[in-house]
């Protein structure tokens, strides 16, 4: 052969070749094995890790579930206040101090037009035809009641001073208008039904010689209590444990 | 004679020398590939006892086994048929005929048997 010489080189150049590719393909093998036996290793640390990722997560979720009760407890204290705000509305509405709407009656007692009879009473309306009149209202489940737009509270006063009515030191003047908020069938029917002791209130008010209308209706709206309704000259002890 | 042995030791010391790594995706080529290599020289040693070696043969046998072998991995994964089996299969069955022969021949050499004996 010609090339003889050369052959050893080659074989040579061929077997270097070879012997990289092995090194090589065996080092790939080898890292994979290394990677292997470090997993052994590592799998300790990595559990050791994990635990502690571990560790840390369920001290995050007692965190933030502590923040969320927290929270809730906050929302349950602001639910306090709202109740409260409701409570206070309630009574504002039940003790005259919002306005309310409703069904009810008008009640208007006014000077009859048409010539007053000869034998018929020219006296006025006094505090205590109205105050019977609200009375009776009250007491046949009026709910509000305003006269010429006063609304009357627990502690409201109708009287008659000098000539006039006052309504809460409010002077008030013919028509007097009663609006009532309640059933209307039952304080129209307590209007016009005569009681025990007395006759009813129509035909007291006609019997005054007033025009007394009752008017039914679905909405009526009785203005809340205008005057200073708060605790004027009570005060709260600061101290405690001053009874 | 030596100097197959010398190459084979640089060959590794190159290897170990380099920080260089087959990512694991190539690494199955490279095997084929040194599969493919040992069987060719198996098969040189085996041609070169029976005095038939060369090195035309071998050089183009070597290069072109191993290219081959490469590629039919890399077809095979694009086909999605394990054709780098067939490499192996057929280069395996090739490594140990060739490693059989040389057996054989070697034993006899050994032995001073000169006589054929048939593949057992």
């Amino acid at each position: 052969m010609k090339n003889n010489r050369q052959v050893p080189f080659i074989i040579t150049t061929i077997s270097i070749i070879i012997g990289f590719m092995l090194t090589l393909q065996f080092r790939s093998n080898q890292s994979t094995f290394a990677t292997e036996r470090q997993d052994t290793f590592q799998l300790r640390q990595n559990v050791q890790k994990e635990m502690e990722h571990h560790q840390k997560l369920l001290n995050d979720i007692s965190k933030y579930e502590k923040l969320l009760s927290e929270y809730e407890t906050s929302i349950n204290e602001g639910s306090g206040p709202s109740v409260m705000q409701d409570e206070l509305i309630r009574l504002e509405k039940e003790h005259g101090f919002a306005d309310i709407a409703g069904s009810g009656i008008i009640v208007t007692i006014e000077d009859e037009p048409s010539a007053p009879g000869a034998d018929r009473l020219q006296s006025p309306v006094i505090d205590q035809d109205l105050t019977d009149l609200t009375s009776l209202l009250f007491a046949n489940g009026a709910k509000a009641i305003a006269v010429n737009g006063n609304r009357l509270i627990v502690n409201s006063s109708i009287r008659s001073v000098g000539e006039g009515i006052q309504v809460d030191t409010k002077p008030i003047d013919m028509p007097y208008i009663v609006k009532a908020i309640g059933d209307p069938q039952s304080l129209e029917a307590a209007l016009r039904l005569p009681g025990s002791d007395r006759e009813s209130m129509e035909d007291w008010f006609h019997f005054l010689n007033k025009k007394f209308t009752i008017q039914k209706s679905e909405s009526i709206t009785v203005p809340a209590h205008k005057g200073a309704g708060g605790v004027k000259y009570m005060k709260p002890l600061e101290q405690k444990g001053a009874s | 004679m030596w100097l197959p042995v010398i190459g084979l030791i640089i060959g590794v010391v190159l290897g170990l020398s380099f920080e260089f790594r087959v990512p694991e995706e190539y690494s199955s080529y490279l095997s084929i590939a040194v599969l493919a290599a040992l069987d060719t020289i198996f098969g040189g040693l085996r041609a070169h006892l029976d005095n038939y070696f060369d090195i035309k043969v071998f050089m183009s046998g070597f290069f072109f086994n191993t290219l081959l072998a490469a590629g039919l991995a890399f077809l095979g994964v694009y086909m999605g048929v394990d054709l780098y089996l067939a490499a192996i299969f057929a280069f395996g069955v090739r490594l140990f005929n060739n490693i059989a022969v040389i057996r054989r021949i070697l034993i006899g050499r050994w032995f001073g048997d000169k006589e054929e004996k048939p593949l057992s």
